[in-house]
């Protein structure tokens, strides 16, 4: 396993910070901060991270996802690339990451990605790269990175949701925009119910995660995470209720994009 | 022993919990110049996204920014979406008064837009300009690079750009030289005009298939610069003028490329082969006017001389160590904008209003049309 050598490793002993208690408080668990009806809306930020062409953020409820776009730039030469097809198109490359403090039920996170953090990346770059206009960037590669300040529920939607802001805002071609929703069952029940940010969700339960792109009406990606043998009907019924909140983040997000691009044209020059 | 150090949320009856607030998300923080406060008003027409419907009309040709995509009439993708493809139409695009173009034929196609920006009609082209992008280069643009490799007969030089740019060895001007061919003696002394982690001014040659740049310095203004510091700024701020070499009167050079990087430093003095050492009176100047540049980079006030200069004598009299301050970033960039805004009413366009997007190629100011 190699070994993350520009990280202090010295707090891995520290103790988590949720369990001070803050003057006047009880410990209370996070997920009394928000009231109901905000559990279900999305917060969207873009042009917070410095140094980079894009980056985006979103809360939903109490998960916080923060992107940021590197690129396009000179694609990493490797001998095992071969020159032709490789080169016809920009390489998406995805990194993913759960900070140490982000995760509700498990803990303190270790700094290196583990596999849950791997399967996520693999997916985010299955659903956006066929969303991104690649073969208009020859020779490049676009760097996609992903950080989870915290992880309430319905993480890897919301990674999605960031992740498309992040690549709008680096004014990369796309055909859609791209925006996803989880459902999921706890084990035993029989009905799919969406997922929201508030960490209510057993650890138990099986999700599906669909990513869609709303003008093209085309699936961008799916994810199955089963905790029990489910067939197939029961999977295209979470589906059919994963559409509705698919369209409506990608109406909140379309309005979101709509009321601050105006802003962006301070680049346009006076006189 | 807290390790972490977190700003706590304010008392807010929303948020009562620990919750994690990022810098710069205060309203009481002042970070970036508002335009609207100065009566700056953006319209938001023509704004789009990508995945919008431009038009299906078929006089329009597709430009920078827009993708053509065949209508799906009888197509379902998924299963699931059979049963609401009569809802979709509604909330498809912006300009819902299309449709009462022909019905959809096999193999109509329709303009969507690809990437989140403005978009633009001349004559018959349509295209979408994204607020910033990566800088793209065009001919006769000067640039200002970093050397990051020397390779057999050429250099390759990051210029902000998607790939890197070349500068061939064909293409610079050797001191005492005429046009001569160069000789082996010459590729191995590269290094010494050039070597690896120069910067260097140069003007854009010609733009390769791929989109990498060829630069030339066969002009005895580019070459390579000196003492001085580089600042970084979004391409799009830089505005296009007949010069991008400027001598500032406090004896500072200011090269404006075109790419987003700029550089300030000494005026050089007269065919001095090696400079001397710049005097810390000189220096500070140099950092001074960086600190300028930076700052109206910041709050995304265009850059040009005149715009540098006026920041520069607002900003004379204040220490530099205080022009980092992001409170006094912001009040120079004010008086700044206030000051370039009265100027240009002065010289207000007919049909008023707004600010014409200098997109340097295509449109050269004037209100913008939406697409019909």
């Amino acid at each position: 396993m190699p070994l993350d050598r520009y990280r202090n490793t010295a707090l891995v002993d520290g103790i988590d910070v949720r369990a001070l208690p803050l003057a006047g408080d009880s410990p209370a668990p996070a997920s009394q901060g928000k009231q109901q009806q905000q559990q279900q809306q999305h917060w969207f930020q873009r042009r917070l991270v410095q140094d980079t062409v894009g980056s985006g953020y979103v809360e939903f409820g109490d998960t916080k996802v923060l992107c940021s776009v590197h690129g396009p730039m000179e694609p990493k030469r490797s001998v095992l690339t071969d020159a032709g097809a490789e080169q016809s198109r920009a390489q998406l490359q995805v990194y993913y990451k759960l900070a140490p403090f982000a995760s509700h039920q498990a803990g303190r996170v270790s700094y290196l990605p583990d596999e849950t953090e791997r399967r996520a990346a693999s997916f985010l770059q299955d659903t956006l790269a066929p969303s991104l206009r690649l073969d208009r960037l020859p020779k490049s590669r676009i760097e996609l990175h992903c950080l989870v300040l915290e992880d309430a529920g319905c993480c890897l939607a919301t990674a999605v949701n960031c992740a498309c802001l992040a690549l709008v805002d680096a004014g990369l071609e796309m055909y859609d925009l791209v925006t996803a929703a989880t459902v999921c069952r706890p084990v035993g029940a029989t009905d799919w119910q969406l997922e929201v940010g508030d960490g209510s969700n057993s650890g138990g339960s099986s999700s599906v995660t669909l990513a869609y792109m709303r003008s093209l009406r085309q699936v961008a990606g799916m994810l199955v995470e089963a905790a029990e043998p489910l067939q197939p009907r029961e999977v295209s019924a979470a589906c059919r209720i994963c559409e509705d909140p698919c369209k409506m983040t990608h109406s909140s997000l379309r309005q979101f994009l709509l009321d601050c691009l105006p802003a962006d044209d301070r680049t346009a020059k006076i006189a | 022993k807290k390790h972490l150090t977190m700003q706590s949320a304010p008392d807010d009856e929303e948020l009562d919990s620990l919750s994690i607030r990022l810098v710069g998300l205060d309203e009481n923080y002042p970070v970036r110049l508002n335009w609207n406060d100065l009566g700056v008003q953006f319209s938001k027409q023509s704004i789009v996204v990508p995945g919008d419907r431009l038009t299906r009309s078929r006089e329009f040709i597709p430009g920078h920014g827009t993708l053509r995509r065949t209508v799906e009439a009888g197509s379902g993708n998924a299963s699931f979406a059979a049963g609401r493809r009569q809802k979709q139409n509604d909330d498809n695009a912006e300009d819902n008064d299309e449709d009462d173009e022909d019905e959809d034929e096999e193999g109509a196609w329709e303009l969507a837009a690809s990437v989140a920006g403005r978009q633009h009609v001349v004559n018959k082209l349509l295209c979408v300009l994204p607020g910033r992008s990566r800088y793209a280069g065009e001919i006769g643009d000067v640039v200002v690079g970093r050397v990051q490799e020397v390779a057999s007969r050429r250099w390759r030089i990051d210029a902000n750009a998607r790939l890197q740019a070349t500068l061939h060895l064909s293409g610079v001007l050797l001191p005492g030289e005429d046009l001569r061919r160069k000789s082996e003696e010459d590729e191995r002394a590269m290094r010494a005009v050039l070597a690896e982690g120069d910067l260097v001014s140069a003007e854009v040659q010609s733009v390769q298939a791929d989109g990498s740049l060829v630069l030339h310095t066969r002009n005895a203004r580019y070459g390579r610069l000196g003492q001085g510091t580089l600042v970084r700024v979004p391409p799009a701020l830089i505005k296009r003028s007949k010069t991008h070499f400027h001598s500032l009167p406090c004896g500072v050079t200011l090269v404006l490329g075109m790419n987003g990087y700029c550089w300030c430093g000494p005026t050089p003095g007269q065919s001095d082969v090696r400079e001397p050492l710049a005097s810390p009176a000189d220096r500070s100047e140099v950092a001074r006017v960086r600190a300028c540049v930076r700052l109206l980079a910041v709050n995304h006030v265009p850059l040009y001389d005149t715009s540098v200069m006026q920041a520069y004598e607002v900003a004379r009299e204040s220490p530099v160590a205080l022009l980092s301050r992001p409170d006094e970033q912001l009040r120079v960039a004010r008086l700044v904008a206030e000051q370039l805004l009265t100027a240009e009413v002065g010289e207000a366009q007919p049909g008023g209003g707004g600010f014409g997007l200098h997109s340097g190629d295509l449109i050269s100011g004037g209100a913008l049309s939406a697409v019909h």
